[in-house]
């Protein structure tokens, strides 16, 4: 009978089949030999996962019901149960326990985004192999360190992984193994004269690296940061700290704002002029609150991009524009400072223009947009100290509505003003 | 000139504008709006208001440079009193000591400034006790004491109303950017944290600030004022357009009003102050004017 080799075959299956699977068989009272075989018979591309370098070990034992319900389910996929707790009863917790970095996709319970839950060609059940994963969401970091021409031979070598823990840190953040510099170290001997040299005689070995060197690689020799402070540049570090090698050679000449204005005394005093300074000008490490005084990626040697430094404080107002379905181009292109001078201005909300209908006007021409009136001459009738610009109707962060309207549809929008047509 | 009047603006728009929630004991009631001097010419980018007796408030005209006083009663808002000073060129929060002298921060001069009653510029809080100056970017007067959120140092300290610091607290540091403190009558002080949106509190005699907020994103977007009146903290949300009631333990009680143009919504505000006979003055800076709200307990 045909039958037979393939009933004797899902026998000796179910027979070399852990407990668990057995348990799973006895729960679902399957016919001698199911398991995963039975969902074999529907799901026939399934052969070829089996076929993969790394395959997940409940799969490799045909065990569909480790992690799958064969008949309904609360959770997607069919799952017994919710995806963190279906990874975590065979895996536990793949964080320390008091965890200095998490991995977000590990803290949102996705392991999914790196991880191929029945098989891949990479080891792990990695979706990607090397840098080509993290690159998945990391794409900026990843694309300049392919392009920097001052390489970081462990990334080269090793990948991420050779700094980077895959999901939780318990000594440094951004899941660094340690934090810096006892990370840096572990290569880079400080003890040794040209060392000392390389950093003009300053003992930097306890300092943190990274204020001035890119850990991913740069365009610039020493893998320094591609945009430096000129007294960096030039090697005058006395600048602004003590001499080399004394006592006091990392504190600085002055105190938060009161350095830096030994040489951009000008640009301080035309932020000083204004009616309103912006409270991170002013407040404790003055300048340094947004600015790193060595070496940045960014323009301008802000300690971020300009959507991390201002949403560090703005955060609602970046999340609104993330929210809403119309994009602003310049909040979108994180030019915050098209609109806003990040220093100092004499109108609230530091706009940079002295009326919302010029400001908005350095980019749109308003009658070309709309015939409606806007200025000086058109009061807002709700509102006897207000005249019509392009903040009756629009916000430029961003609405639930399109084009930044400030309601869904135009009736509702234009009777807030227009009352006599309200239904 | 005619004086804004109450009386048919309470008729016609006493609306209530947000319905508290259950928990909440506190409703907020539009009343009315003051929108121009005694002249008839506009408030522009109010961002100061105290509330003396009487019904007295003071405004500060932020965009027009000057302080203006009026006095709310008998349903007629009449306009009493018009101050500039040099000193003083960019008036944005306002404070009344017991005296009646107004205490004013200048945005521009990033200091304190003292106004008698009768508009005579007294000179500026001249803080000893602390090294360095102060840029003050908060304060708050209860009793004769001077709570002064200190942008230099990140700390609040505490004086006498002539400026001599007693006691200093250190703010947390780190993300936080504080934007005001306060005081309640048992002597718990207030920081509010706009990025962070918390509440920091610091009780009589404690060393240090912790929060007492839980999860305040929910219902607050940027914190920037707090006044504390009859056991409850209200928080100006400035980017939110509203106004949030908590507990002095930091639960939330209520949010109000909302973003809008028109009598009863809010553009931005940035002080409100409370009267001591149920109602309260708003500063609604990107609607130009001071808008007058009844509190029911």
């Amino acid at each position: 009978m045909r039958l037979r080799p393939a009933l004797l075959a899902l026998g000796l299956a179910a027979a070399l089949a852990p407990a668990t699977g057995r348990a799973q068989a006895s729960k679902y009272n399957l016919k001698p030999g199911g398991g995963g075989r039975v969902c074999l018979g529907c799901h026939v591309t399934f052969g070829d996962v089996l076929k993969r370098p790394s395959v997940h070990t409940p799969v490799k034992a045909l065990q569909c019901t480790g992690c799958h319900s064969p008949h309904t389910s609360n959770h997607p996929k069919l799952l017994a149960a919710a995806p963190d707790a279906t990874c975590g009863g065979c895996h536990g917790s793949v964080t320390p326990a008091q965890a200095k970095s998490v991995h977000r996709p590990v803290a949102e319970a996705k392991c999914t985004s790196c991880h191929d839950p029945h098989g891949s060609g990479f080891k792990a059940n990695l979706v990607k192999g090397g840098r080509d994963l993290c690159a998945t969401c990391h794409k900026g970091i990843v694309e300049a360190a392919s392009k920097a021409t001052a390489k970081h031979r462990p990334l080269e070598q090793s990948g991420c992984g050779a700094c980077h823990l895959a999901h939780g840190s318990a000594q440094g953040p951004s899941l660094l193994r340690k934090a810096v510099p006892a990370l840096c170290v572990e290569c880079h001997r400080v003890d040794r004269p040209a060392f000392l040299k390389q950093h003009l005689g300053y003992t930097v070995g306890k300092k943190d690296c990274t204020s001035c060197h890119d850990p991913h690689g740069s365009s610039r020799r020493g893998m320094l940061y591609d945009k430096v402070h000129a007294p960096v540049a030039r090697g005058m570090c006395n600048q602004c700290h003590g001499a080399a090698g004394s006592a006091d050679q990392f504190a600085t000449k002055a105190a938060a704002s009161a350095l830096c204005k030994g040489c951009h005394a000008q640009k301080l005093q035309a932020m000083m002029e204004k009616n309103r300074i912006h409270a991170p000008v002013v407040e404790g490490a003055g300048c340094l609150n947004c600015h790193a005084p060595h070496a940045s990626k960014e323009k301008g040697l802000l300690r971020g991009d300009i959507v991390t430094v201002c949403g560090s404080c703005h955060a609602e107002s970046i999340k609104r524009a993330e929210r809403s379905d119309a994009k602003h181009p310049p909040v979108v292109a994180g030019e915050c400072t098209a609109c806003h001078d990040p220093h100092s201005g004499n109108r609230p909300l530091l706009f940079t223009d002295a009326t919302v209908v010029t400001l908005c006007g350095t980019c749109h021409d308003w009658l070309q947009h709309s015939s409606h009136p806007m200025g000086d001459k058109a009061k807002d009738p709700r509102n006897r100290n207000l005249t019509v610009d392009c903040l009756s109707c629009h916000r430029g962060h961003g609405t639930e509505h399109k084009k930044l309207l400030l309601e869904a549809t135009q009736p509702e929008l234009c009777t807030k003003c227009h009352t006599k047509y309200r239904g | 000139m005619p004086a804004p009047r109450l009386a048919s603006l309470l008729a016609a728009a006493c609306l209530l504008l947000a319905a508290a929630p259950a928990a909440a004991a506190v409703s907020v009631t539009y009343a009315a709006s003051i929108y121009a001097d005694a002249a008839d010419r506009p408030l522009k980018d109010v961002e100061g208001v105290a509330c003396g007796a009487g019904g007295q408030i003071s405004v500060a005209d932020t965009g027009n440079g000057r302080i203006l006083r009026y006095l709310v009663a008998d349903k007629q808002v009449q306009p009493l009193a018009e101050w500039r000073f040099a000193e003083l060129p960019y008036p944005t929060r306002l404070q009344l000591d017991a005296q009646g002298n107004l205490l004013v921060l200048d945005r521009k001069v990033q200091r304190l400034g003292r106004v008698d009653p009768q508009g005579k510029f007294l000179g500026y809080v001249a803080f000893q006790g602390v090294p360095g100056p102060v840029v003050p970017g908060a304060f708050k007067v209860e009793g004769e004491s001077l709570y002064v959120l200190d942008l230099a140092t990140v700390s609040v300290l505490v004086s006498d109303l002539a400026g001599n610091v007693a006691r200093r607290l250190d703010l947390p540091r780190g993300e936080p950017a504080f934007t005001d403190v306060a005081v309640d009558p048992a002597g718990t002080v207030y920081a509010v944290d706009a990025a962070g949106v918390a509440i920091w509190a610091a009780e009589r005699g404690a060393g240090a600030f912790k929060t007492i907020t839980r999860n305040l994103r929910d219902a607050v977007s940027f914190p920037v004022y707090a006044a504390v009146s009859s056991g409850r903290i209200f928080l100006v949300d400035q980017a939110g357009n509203g106004l949030v009631a908590l507990g002095l333990d930091g639960t939330f009680q209520g949010r109000f009003l909302a973003m809008g143009r028109g009598g009863g919504a809010v553009f931005y505000p940035a002080q409100i102050c409370i009267g001591d006979a149920g109602w309260a003055a708003l500063a609604d800076r990107g609607n130009n004017r001071v808008q007058l709200l009844s509190l029911t307990r």
